[in-house]
Protein backbone atom coordinates (compact mmCIF):
# COMPACT_ATOMS: atom_id res chain seq x y z
CA UNK A 1 0.00 0.00 0.00
CA UNK A 2 1.52 3.49 -1.06
CA UNK A 3 1.49 6.55 0.87
CA UNK A 4 -1.15 7.78 -2.04
CA UNK A 5 -3.17 5.22 -1.02
CA UNK A 6 -3.37 5.71 2.79
CA UNK A 7 -3.83 9.13 2.58
CA UNK A 8 -6.97 8.47 0.32
CA UNK A 9 -8.60 6.04 2.75
CA UNK A 10 -8.02 8.49 5.73
CA UNK A 11 -9.63 11.53 3.81
CA UNK A 12 -12.22 9.50 2.84
CA UNK A 13 -12.43 7.65 6.39
CA UNK A 14 -13.44 10.96 8.10
CA UNK A 15 -14.96 12.54 5.41
CA UNK A 16 -17.63 9.72 5.32
CA UNK A 17 -18.05 10.02 9.22
CA UNK A 18 -18.36 13.77 9.06
CA UNK A 19 -21.50 12.93 6.28
CA UNK A 20 -22.72 10.78 8.63
CA UNK A 21 -22.10 12.48 11.91
CA UNK A 22 -22.89 16.33 11.26
CA UNK A 23 -26.35 15.91 10.05
CA UNK A 24 -27.34 13.31 12.86
CA UNK A 25 -26.23 15.77 15.26
CA UNK A 26 -27.93 18.53 14.20
CA UNK A 27 -31.13 16.93 13.14
CA UNK A 28 -31.48 15.54 16.87
CA UNK A 29 -30.95 18.87 18.61
CA UNK A 30 -33.59 20.41 16.51
CA UNK A 31 -35.90 18.04 16.03
CA UNK A 32 -36.23 17.57 19.75
CA UNK A 33 -38.59 20.42 21.04
CA UNK A 34 -42.25 20.18 20.82
CA UNK A 35 -43.36 22.97 18.03
CA UNK A 36 -45.81 22.09 15.91
CA UNK A 37 -43.65 22.88 12.70
CA UNK A 38 -40.75 20.36 14.43
CA UNK A 39 -43.43 17.54 14.89
CA UNK A 40 -44.49 18.29 11.15
CA UNK A 41 -40.63 18.46 10.21
CA UNK A 42 -39.92 15.33 11.89
CA UNK A 43 -42.78 12.80 10.20
CA UNK A 44 -41.56 14.77 6.87
CA UNK A 45 -38.15 12.75 7.93
CA UNK A 46 -39.31 9.32 8.68
CA UNK A 47 -41.52 9.63 5.10
CA UNK A 48 -37.89 10.31 4.01
CA UNK A 49 -36.56 7.82 5.03
CA UNK A 50 -39.05 5.17 4.14
CA UNK A 51 -38.38 6.81 1.05
CA UNK A 52 -35.06 6.17 0.89
CA UNK A 53 -35.40 2.27 1.71
CA UNK A 54 -37.54 2.25 -1.28
CA UNK A 55 -34.42 3.74 -3.54
CA UNK A 56 -32.26 1.72 -1.96
CA UNK A 57 -34.18 -1.51 -2.37
CA UNK A 58 -34.13 -0.29 -6.41
CA UNK A 59 -30.66 0.23 -5.94
CA UNK A 60 -29.81 -3.42 -4.99
CA UNK A 61 -32.47 -5.62 -6.89
CA UNK A 62 -30.60 -7.60 -10.47
CA UNK A 63 -31.24 -10.71 -11.70
CA UNK A 64 -29.51 -13.44 -10.80
CA UNK A 65 -26.56 -15.66 -12.44
CA UNK A 66 -28.56 -18.19 -14.15
CA UNK A 67 -29.58 -19.50 -17.85
CA UNK A 68 -32.53 -18.47 -19.36
CA UNK A 69 -32.85 -15.56 -17.65
CA UNK A 70 -36.81 -16.14 -17.43
CA UNK A 71 -35.88 -18.68 -14.97
CA UNK A 72 -33.82 -16.37 -13.28
CA UNK A 73 -36.45 -13.39 -13.27
CA UNK A 74 -38.76 -16.01 -11.57
CA UNK A 75 -36.46 -16.84 -9.05
CA UNK A 76 -36.20 -13.49 -8.34
CA UNK A 77 -39.51 -13.09 -8.18
CA UNK A 78 -40.59 -15.86 -5.95
CA UNK A 79 -38.55 -14.86 -3.81
CA UNK A 80 -39.02 -11.36 -3.32
CA UNK A 81 -43.18 -12.14 -3.05
CA UNK A 82 -41.72 -14.80 -0.23
CA UNK A 83 -39.54 -11.85 1.43
CA UNK A 84 -42.85 -9.55 1.57
CA UNK A 85 -45.35 -12.33 2.12
CA UNK A 86 -43.14 -13.16 5.57
CA UNK A 87 -42.30 -9.80 6.83
CA UNK A 88 -46.00 -8.73 6.14
CA UNK A 89 -47.23 -11.95 7.85
CA UNK A 90 -45.02 -11.94 11.00
CA UNK A 91 -43.89 -8.15 11.31
CA UNK A 92 -40.60 -9.40 11.12
CA UNK A 93 -37.99 -7.96 8.68
CA UNK A 94 -35.45 -10.72 9.97
CA UNK A 95 -37.89 -13.52 9.39
CA UNK A 96 -38.87 -12.80 5.63
CA UNK A 97 -35.09 -11.97 4.82
CA UNK A 98 -34.31 -15.76 5.98
CA UNK A 99 -37.45 -17.29 4.21
CA UNK A 100 -36.23 -15.44 1.00
CA UNK A 101 -32.83 -16.38 1.35
CA UNK A 102 -33.85 -20.13 1.90
CA UNK A 103 -36.52 -19.56 -1.15
CA UNK A 104 -33.94 -17.96 -3.55
CA UNK A 105 -31.29 -21.01 -2.44
CA UNK A 106 -33.94 -24.31 -2.93
CA UNK A 107 -35.36 -22.83 -6.07
CA UNK A 108 -32.77 -24.40 -8.13
CA UNK A 109 -33.25 -27.79 -6.79
CA UNK A 110 -36.65 -27.49 -7.66
CA UNK A 111 -36.76 -27.24 -11.15
CA UNK B 1 -21.60 1.65 42.22
CA UNK B 2 -25.35 1.53 43.83
CA UNK B 3 -27.99 -0.71 42.85
CA UNK B 4 -29.90 1.50 40.66
CA UNK B 5 -27.01 2.46 39.05
CA UNK B 6 -25.99 -1.60 38.50
CA UNK B 7 -29.38 -2.18 37.51
CA UNK B 8 -29.15 0.32 34.70
CA UNK B 9 -25.71 -1.15 33.55
CA UNK B 10 -27.88 -4.19 33.66
CA UNK B 11 -30.18 -2.82 31.25
CA UNK B 12 -27.73 -0.89 29.09
CA UNK B 13 -25.79 -4.12 28.40
CA UNK B 14 -28.89 -6.16 27.94
CA UNK B 15 -29.99 -3.48 24.73
CA UNK B 16 -26.94 -3.76 23.19
CA UNK B 17 -27.11 -7.59 23.37
CA UNK B 18 -30.66 -7.47 22.04
CA UNK B 19 -29.50 -4.61 18.99
CA UNK B 20 -26.44 -7.29 18.21
CA UNK B 21 -28.87 -10.23 18.04
CA UNK B 22 -30.90 -8.27 15.77
CA UNK B 23 -28.36 -7.46 13.15
CA UNK B 24 -28.45 -11.07 11.59
CA UNK B 25 -30.46 -9.91 8.59
CA UNK B 26 -27.15 -7.39 8.22
CA UNK B 27 -24.61 -10.25 8.85
CA UNK B 28 -26.10 -12.06 6.19
CA UNK B 29 -26.26 -9.65 3.47
CA UNK B 30 -22.79 -8.48 4.73
CA UNK B 31 -21.05 -11.96 4.72
CA UNK B 32 -20.28 -12.26 0.83
CA UNK B 33 -19.82 -8.68 -0.17
CA UNK B 34 -17.25 -8.29 2.49
CA UNK B 35 -15.30 -11.83 1.31
CA UNK B 36 -15.69 -9.98 -2.12
CA UNK B 37 -14.20 -6.75 -0.78
CA UNK B 38 -11.11 -8.53 0.93
CA UNK B 39 -10.25 -10.41 -2.43
CA UNK B 40 -10.51 -7.53 -5.02
CA UNK B 41 -8.50 -5.76 -2.69
CA UNK B 42 -6.09 -8.16 -2.17
CA UNK B 43 -6.16 -8.50 -6.03
CA UNK B 44 -6.07 -4.80 -6.35
CA UNK B 45 -2.45 -4.75 -4.93
CA UNK B 46 -3.97 -3.57 -1.43
CA UNK B 47 -2.34 -5.79 0.38
CA UNK B 48 -4.06 -8.13 3.33
CA UNK B 49 -3.33 -5.27 5.75
CA UNK B 50 -4.36 -2.36 3.61
CA UNK B 51 -7.91 -3.75 2.73
CA UNK B 52 -8.84 -4.53 6.42
CA UNK B 53 -7.14 -0.78 7.13
CA UNK B 54 -9.91 0.52 4.53
CA UNK B 55 -13.10 -1.90 6.12
CA UNK B 56 -11.89 -0.87 10.06
CA UNK B 57 -12.09 3.33 9.16
CA UNK B 58 -14.06 3.47 6.12
CA UNK B 59 -17.44 1.08 6.77
CA UNK B 60 -18.83 2.27 3.37
CA UNK B 61 -19.27 -0.97 1.34
CA UNK B 62 -19.74 1.01 -2.28
CA UNK B 63 -17.35 3.96 -1.80
CA UNK B 64 -14.81 0.96 -1.03
CA UNK B 65 -15.23 -0.68 -3.91
CA UNK B 66 -15.38 2.40 -5.84
CA UNK B 67 -11.65 2.82 -4.43
CA UNK B 68 -10.01 -0.18 -5.47
CA UNK B 69 -11.43 0.36 -9.03
CA UNK B 70 -10.26 4.08 -8.61
CA UNK B 71 -6.59 3.35 -6.91
CA UNK B 72 -6.29 0.36 -9.40
CA UNK B 73 -6.61 2.58 -12.44
CA UNK B 74 -4.10 5.11 -11.21
CA UNK B 75 -6.48 8.05 -10.81
CA UNK B 76 -5.41 11.06 -8.87
CA UNK B 77 -5.79 10.99 -5.41
CA UNK B 78 -7.60 14.74 -4.94
CA UNK B 79 -10.11 12.75 -7.27
CA UNK B 80 -10.44 9.50 -5.88
CA UNK B 81 -11.47 10.96 -2.46
CA UNK B 82 -13.88 13.62 -4.30
CA UNK B 83 -15.62 10.62 -6.05
CA UNK B 84 -15.82 8.21 -3.23
CA UNK B 85 -17.22 11.38 -1.02
CA UNK B 86 -19.63 11.28 -3.37
CA UNK B 87 -20.56 8.33 -3.60
CA UNK B 88 -21.31 8.82 0.43
CA UNK B 89 -23.20 12.09 -0.40
CA UNK B 90 -26.60 10.05 0.78
CA UNK B 91 -25.67 9.60 3.95
CA UNK B 92 -26.60 13.13 4.55
CA UNK B 93 -29.96 12.28 4.78
CA UNK B 94 -29.67 8.96 7.22
CA UNK B 95 -29.16 11.27 10.56
CA UNK B 96 -32.94 13.39 10.11
CA UNK B 97 -34.62 10.79 9.30
CA UNK B 98 -33.34 8.51 12.46
CA UNK B 99 -33.26 11.05 14.49
CA UNK B 100 -37.17 11.96 14.05
CA UNK B 101 -37.46 8.55 15.92
CA UNK B 102 -35.20 8.37 18.57
CA UNK B 103 -36.21 9.56 22.00
CA UNK B 104 -34.16 13.27 23.45
CA UNK B 105 -31.20 12.60 25.54
CA UNK B 106 -28.46 10.68 24.10
CA UNK B 107 -26.21 13.58 22.76
CA UNK B 108 -22.81 11.98 23.95
CA UNK B 109 -23.36 8.76 22.62
CA UNK B 110 -23.97 10.22 18.92
CA UNK B 111 -20.35 10.61 18.07
CA UNK B 112 -19.96 6.72 18.33
CA UNK B 113 -23.75 6.27 16.97
CA UNK B 114 -22.90 8.11 13.63
CA UNK B 115 -19.96 5.87 12.47
CA UNK B 116 -22.03 3.00 11.60
CA UNK B 117 -24.28 4.52 10.23
CA UNK B 118 -24.63 2.71 7.00
CA UNK B 119 -27.39 1.99 4.19
CA UNK B 120 -28.08 -1.48 5.64
CA UNK B 121 -27.91 -0.38 9.48
CA UNK B 122 -30.07 2.78 9.07
CA UNK B 123 -32.59 0.48 7.20
CA UNK B 124 -33.18 -1.75 9.94
CA UNK B 125 -33.10 0.80 12.91
CA UNK B 126 -35.78 2.92 10.93
CA UNK B 127 -37.60 0.00 11.64
CA UNK B 128 -36.99 -0.73 14.47
CA UNK B 129 -35.93 1.77 16.63
CA UNK B 130 -39.15 2.91 17.63
CA UNK B 131 -40.24 -0.14 19.72
CA UNK B 132 -37.29 -0.06 22.22
CA UNK B 133 -37.42 1.43 25.73
CA UNK B 134 -36.33 5.46 24.62
CA UNK B 135 -33.34 4.74 27.20
CA UNK B 136 -32.19 2.15 25.95
CA UNK B 137 -32.28 3.06 22.12
CA UNK B 138 -28.78 4.17 21.50
CA UNK B 139 -27.49 1.21 23.17
CA UNK B 140 -30.02 -1.08 20.97
CA UNK B 141 -28.05 0.92 17.75
CA UNK B 142 -24.65 0.41 18.75
CA UNK B 143 -25.01 -3.33 19.51
CA UNK B 144 -26.60 -3.47 15.86
CA UNK B 145 -23.90 -1.47 14.74
CA UNK B 146 -21.21 -3.18 16.45
CA UNK B 147 -21.98 -6.80 15.11
CA UNK B 148 -22.57 -5.78 11.43
CA UNK B 149 -18.95 -3.45 12.18
CA UNK B 150 -17.78 -6.98 13.19
CA UNK B 151 -18.50 -9.03 10.36
CA UNK B 152 -17.86 -6.20 7.65
CA UNK B 153 -14.07 -6.12 9.10
CA UNK B 154 -13.73 -9.88 10.02
CA UNK B 155 -14.91 -11.14 6.29
CA UNK B 156 -13.06 -8.54 4.32
CA UNK B 157 -9.91 -9.69 6.57
CA UNK B 158 -10.84 -13.37 5.63
CA UNK B 159 -11.57 -13.08 1.91
CA UNK B 160 -7.90 -10.72 1.89
CA UNK B 161 -6.46 -14.23 3.58
CA UNK B 162 -8.07 -17.04 1.88
CA UNK B 163 -11.09 -15.42 0.23
CA UNK B 164 -10.57 -17.13 -3.40
CA UNK B 165 -10.41 -20.82 -1.07
CA UNK B 166 -13.93 -19.92 0.70
CA UNK B 167 -15.65 -18.87 -2.71
CA UNK B 168 -14.04 -22.17 -4.40
CA UNK B 169 -15.17 -24.47 -1.58
CA UNK B 170 -18.66 -23.24 -0.89
CA UNK B 171 -19.47 -21.15 -4.31
CA UNK B 172 -23.36 -20.94 -3.77
CA UNK B 173 -22.37 -18.75 -0.96
CA UNK B 174 -22.03 -15.32 -2.86
CA UNK B 175 -25.31 -15.86 -4.93
CA UNK B 176 -27.30 -17.12 -2.38
CA UNK B 177 -25.95 -14.50 0.15
CA UNK B 178 -26.07 -11.55 -2.06
CA UNK B 179 -29.75 -11.81 -2.45
CA UNK B 180 -30.07 -10.98 1.35
CA UNK B 181 -29.21 -7.06 0.84
CA UNK B 182 -32.66 -6.39 -1.54
CA UNK B 183 -34.35 -8.96 0.58
CA UNK B 184 -33.50 -7.09 3.22
CA UNK B 185 -34.84 -3.71 2.42
CA UNK B 186 -37.64 -4.94 1.08
CA UNK B 187 -38.85 -6.49 4.18
CA UNK B 188 -38.55 -3.30 5.72
CA UNK B 189 -40.24 -1.50 3.44
CA UNK B 190 -43.18 -3.98 3.86
CA UNK B 191 -43.21 -3.50 7.57
CA UNK B 192 -42.37 0.18 7.74
CA UNK B 193 -45.26 1.26 4.92
CA UNK B 194 -48.24 2.41 5.66
CA UNK B 195 -51.35 4.37 4.18
CA UNK B 196 -50.24 8.20 4.87
CA UNK B 197 -46.94 6.97 3.38
CA UNK B 198 -47.63 5.04 0.38
CA UNK B 199 -48.20 7.25 -2.63
CA UNK B 200 -44.78 9.59 -1.49
CA UNK B 201 -43.30 6.64 -1.75
CA UNK B 202 -44.64 5.54 -5.21
CA UNK B 203 -43.03 8.85 -5.70
CA UNK B 204 -40.05 8.39 -4.61
CA UNK B 205 -39.84 5.15 -6.65
CA UNK B 206 -40.78 7.26 -9.72
CA UNK B 207 -37.70 9.87 -8.87
CA UNK B 208 -35.09 7.02 -7.87
CA UNK B 209 -36.02 4.81 -10.80
CA UNK B 210 -35.67 7.99 -13.11
CA UNK B 211 -32.39 8.57 -12.05
CA UNK B 212 -31.31 5.04 -12.61
CA UNK B 213 -32.06 4.97 -15.71
CA UNK B 214 -30.40 8.38 -16.31
CA UNK B 215 -27.35 6.48 -15.15
CA UNK B 216 -26.92 8.54 -12.03
CA UNK B 217 -27.13 5.79 -9.81
CA UNK B 218 -26.14 7.74 -6.40
CA UNK B 219 -28.21 10.78 -7.10
CA UNK B 220 -31.63 8.34 -6.96
CA UNK B 221 -30.99 8.20 -3.50
CA UNK B 222 -31.06 11.75 -2.65
CA UNK B 223 -33.99 12.28 -5.51
CA UNK B 224 -35.93 9.87 -3.89
CA UNK B 225 -35.58 11.28 -0.18
CA UNK B 226 -36.67 14.93 -1.54
CA UNK B 227 -39.68 13.42 -3.86
CA UNK B 228 -41.04 11.26 -0.94
CA UNK B 229 -41.43 13.93 1.79
CA UNK B 230 -42.24 16.68 -1.22
CA UNK B 231 -45.46 14.74 -2.41
CA UNK B 232 -46.27 14.20 1.25
CA UNK B 233 -46.05 17.77 1.90
CA UNK B 234 -48.17 18.69 -1.11
CA UNK B 235 -51.17 15.82 0.20
CA UNK B 236 -50.96 17.06 3.07
CA UNK B 237 -51.50 20.70 2.16
CA UNK B 238 -54.07 19.74 -0.23
CA UNK B 239 -56.26 17.08 2.29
Amino acid sequence: MTQGSLLAITVIALGTYLLRYLPLRTSYRSLHTSTNRTMVLNRAFEIAGICVIAALFLHSVSLPEGRPPSLAALRLTASLIMVAAISHAWKNPGMGVLAGILCFALFPLLL
Amino acid sequence: MSTPDKDRVKRDIAAYFHGAAASYPIVLGYLPVALAFGLAAEEAGLTSLGATFTSVTVFAGASQFALLGLLEGGTQIAVTVLICLALNVRHIVYGPSLSARLAPGGQKMLPFVAFGLTDEVFSLSMSRVAHIPAKRQLFWLLGLESAAYLTWVGFTWAGAFGGKLILEMLPFLKTTFSFSIPALFLALLVVMIDRESLIPVLAACLASGLFLWLQLKNLSIIAAAIAGPTTWLVLRRNA
